[in-house]
């Protein structure tokens, strides 16, 4: 089976990471079986940001797992450096892996409440010794490597290493996860919605933070969010998933500029305006998205879809290039206007000079509180 | 429609905590008239939706203490005895949560459910009742509601569930309808759908609507007018185009300015509040933002400000240098020259340009 094609994939010797053709099934009782992932291909070159968006049951958490073989996907391959994780086995497996790490979208969960913050994110160096190269940066020791990934999150070994996660907020234990994320000097980090659980005010703390650290240590990153803006915040390129499938993937100002699949089109037009005399507009998208159980055949987003025809329902379309710049799986892809949501300006003017204070927005701004 | 249908006025509650006294919410007053919507926004801890669930009375007696009046139509429902108050509560006012699979009965067919209120409320017969249940689903837009009258809360989707619940809300035709936090648990596009149903029923019942969100966009385009809540207290309140327009406290405007926009090209620096919301139980002397604040002076640290009228009618806010005033600007010039605010955050001038 074609899968939805692989034309948007570039040459191997230039990405860091590539997934070709994954598929993910589970079995759901009854001897049935549910796909969650249905011929997923993607690549992320060096030090860029993959954004993956879709509504829940999209398959983006499924597509980041199967990149760790958390689990080992149905069928397909991902190739990290160079080298094949699907092929590889146990320790052999655990050993590469050590170089792609994921944080989550519920911080506080994530860590273990008994274990004190220095324990917990200095656990994968006393697994790996061997391990740290030079990319996370401190000193020889397994505690200045510590000290160093905490620091560079904006917290002090000396002051919170002996405490537990219970004593920080969401924020900081995101912080702290990000630093356990970081200890073992990875190339590529997962990120599972990891502002999505955080107020609105510590979420552009940590979402600068990443954009720090991703120039820091030349990181590469999967970045997944169900908030559009969120994503084109911090992606380089973006990839639109609806039901297991790709809809859509390029450039970030391409995709939301100029959105070619009518989904990511009606997707952009649900967004709420920031500006009160923006017009609501008609309903872009009706009903809920197809239980994966029954997923159209031909186009799965054709029973949501005004421009659906007949053929919409007999084949699926591949992924093929679109004028501006991105790839689209549509038989029918939109001219590329315009989309409204980049049409409006924000109504504030810019206002430069006044909130933006506070020096702790490079890197440290819960220390900096007083 | 000028009378307004809820007056609060000076609602304070509080939880009893082993950490001592929490002031959840700390001196609110708002009023608001039919078919209008009011948005409530804030962060978590700003005592939004304990605003809503002391309005409503949901809160337990044992750990929370409420002061303060709520009139709802004129009466005085905190001082009504509890045979009077069981039929205010779900009837001429009611609610609509975040969580919908929350909010109803796992083991009773959704039509049962809705007719409930009307059963009990309104003494309607059965078949009668379940006549008006049908009516409502299709209301909510609910294709084939002889179907998903006899099914129960698993067997639909998070966005229909969500959907029945306005239904049940809806069903005893509320003067009132608050909606907490209505949509963060459902899909953008389901969303959309969502809050444009609430408008419409709103318009079509002459309601009431408080719309209680943490997100300013779900706000900005639904909302008359707009409350920005800070640590239990209202910190600035306008119309809601006049506040897009002109935000004069520095949190409304840093809350803004903190928010991704689609409209902002990708790798657009966000600006941030430093800090983080305060601890409740252990509130700073005077404004409870002058730590996180760059317009932060002495007096700040002192007093705490009032809610006090704009020349501008219609527009409050609760700060002694607000932004945009020659006084705010004076201050932040001030807290710039020194290098940092009278609450000790440092400042540069740079930050924030990369």
């Amino acid at each position: 089976m074609a899968g939805v094609g692989a034309a948007h994939l570039r040459p191997t010797g230039e990405v860091l990471l590539q997934a070709t053709d994954l598929h993910v099934r589970y079995p759901a009782g009854r001897g049935r079986r549910v796909s969650a992932l249905s011929g997923v291909s993607f690549d992320v070159a060096e030090g860029e940001t993959l954004g993956l968006v879709g509504e829940s049951g999209c398959g983006k958490s499924t597509t980041a797992r199967a990149v760790l073989q958390l689990p080992r996907p149905t069928s397909g391959r991902v190739v990290f450096d160079g080298v094949d994780l699907t092929a590889l086995r146990g320790e052999e497996l655990r050993r590469v892996r050590t170089g792609v790490q994921m944080i989550f979208q519920d911080p506080v969960s994530s860590l273990n409440p008994r274990r004190r913050v220095a324990d917990i994110v200095r656990e994968g160096l006393d697994i790996w010794p061997e391990r740290p190269g030079p990319r996370a940066g401190g000193g020889p020791s397994a505690t200045d490597r510590v000290r160093a990934v905490l620091d560079s999150v904006g917290m002090d070994l000396d002051e919170v290493g002996d405490r537990r996660p219970h004593e920080f907020s969401g924020g900081q234990c995101q912080r702290i996860c990000i630093a356990r994320a970081l200890a073992l000097g990875p190339r590529v980090l997962i990120c599972d919605e990891p502002v999505s659980a955080l107020d609105v005010s510590i979420q552009a703390q940590i979402l600068n933070l990443l954009e720090d650290l991703k120039d820091r240590y030349g990181l590469t990153m999967l970045f997944i969010a169900h908030d559009l803006a969120v994503v084109k915040s911090i992606s380089d390129r973006v990839c639109v998933m609806y039901l297991g499938r790709i809809c859509e993937i390029g450039p970030t100002d391409a995709v939301f500029d100029r959105p070619a699949h009518p989904y990511t089109a009606a997707l952009l037009a649900s967004i709420p305006q920031l500006d009160p005399a923006a017009e609501g507009g008609e309903d872009v998208l009706r009903g809920d998205p197809p239980s994966p159980f029954e997923a159209p055949s031909g186009c799965r987003f054709r029973t949501r879809c005004d421009r659906a025809a007949d053929l919409c329902a007999e084949q699926a379309p591949e992924l093929r290039p679109a004028p501006s710049g991105q790839f689209v799986a549509c038989h029918f892809p939109l001219p590329g206007e315009p989309a409204p949501a980049a049409a409006s300006v924000p109504p504030l003017e810019r206002l430069d000079a006044l909130h933006d204070t506070a020096s702790a927005d490079r890197a440290y701004p819960d220390r900096l509180a007083p | 429609m000028n009378r307004p249908v809820l007056v609060v006025e000076e609602l304070h509650t509080s939880f009893a905590t082993d950490r001592g006294e929490l002031k959840a919410v700390d001196g609110v007053s708002f009023s608001l008239r039919g078919g209008r919507t009011l948005g409530v926004v804030g962060e978590s801890g700003s005592g939004k939706s304990a605003t809503a669930r002391s309005v409503m009375d949901l809160l337990p007696a044992g750990v929370s203490a409420t002061t303060g009046r709520v009139l709802l139509d004129g009466r005085d429902v905190r001082s009504l005895p509890r045979s009077q108050s069981r039929h205010v509560w779900g009837v001429e006012a009611s609610m609509v949560f975040q969580n919908p699979a929350g909010s109803l009965n796992p083991v009773m067919q959704v039509g049962r459910q809705i007719a409930e209120g009307l059963r009990y409320h309104r003494r309607m017969p059965r078949r009668a009742a379940m006549r008006r249940a049908r009516e409502l689903l299709e209301q909510v837009g609910i294709a084939d509601p002889d179907r998903r009258l006899r099914e129960y809360p698993h067997q639909l989707s998070g966005g229909m569930r969500q959907r029945a619940a306005i239904a049940i809300a809806l069903a005893c035709e509320p003067k009132l309808l608050i909606a907490d936090e209505p949509t963060t648990a459902l899909d953008v596009t389901v969303q959309k759908q969502i809050l444009d149903l609430l408008d419409r029923l709103r318009r079509q019942h002459s309601m009431a609507m408080i719309l209680i969100s943490h997100d300013l966009g779900v706000v900005a385009g639904r909302t008359d007018e707009v409350v920005v809540m800070y640590a239990g207290r209202i910190v600035e309140q306008a119309p809601t185009p006049r506040l897009f327009a002109v935000m004069r406290h520095p949190y409304t405007k840093a809350l803004f300015e903190s928010i991704p926009k689609v409209a902002q090209p990708s790798h657009t620096r966000l600006r941030i509040i430093p800090g983080r919301p305060p601890d409740l139980a252990a509130l700073p002397g005077g404004c409870a933002f002058a730590p996180r604040c760059a317009h932060a002076r002495p007096r700040c640290l002192a007093e705490s400000p009032a809610l006090s009228a704009d020349a501008a009618a219609e527009h409050r806010f609760a700060c002694f240098y607000p932004a945009g005033t020659s006084d705010g600007e004076a201050a932040l010039a001030a807290n710039r020259d020194a290098g940092r605010t009278a609450a000790g955050l440092a400042l540069s001038d740079a930050a924030g340009a990369a």
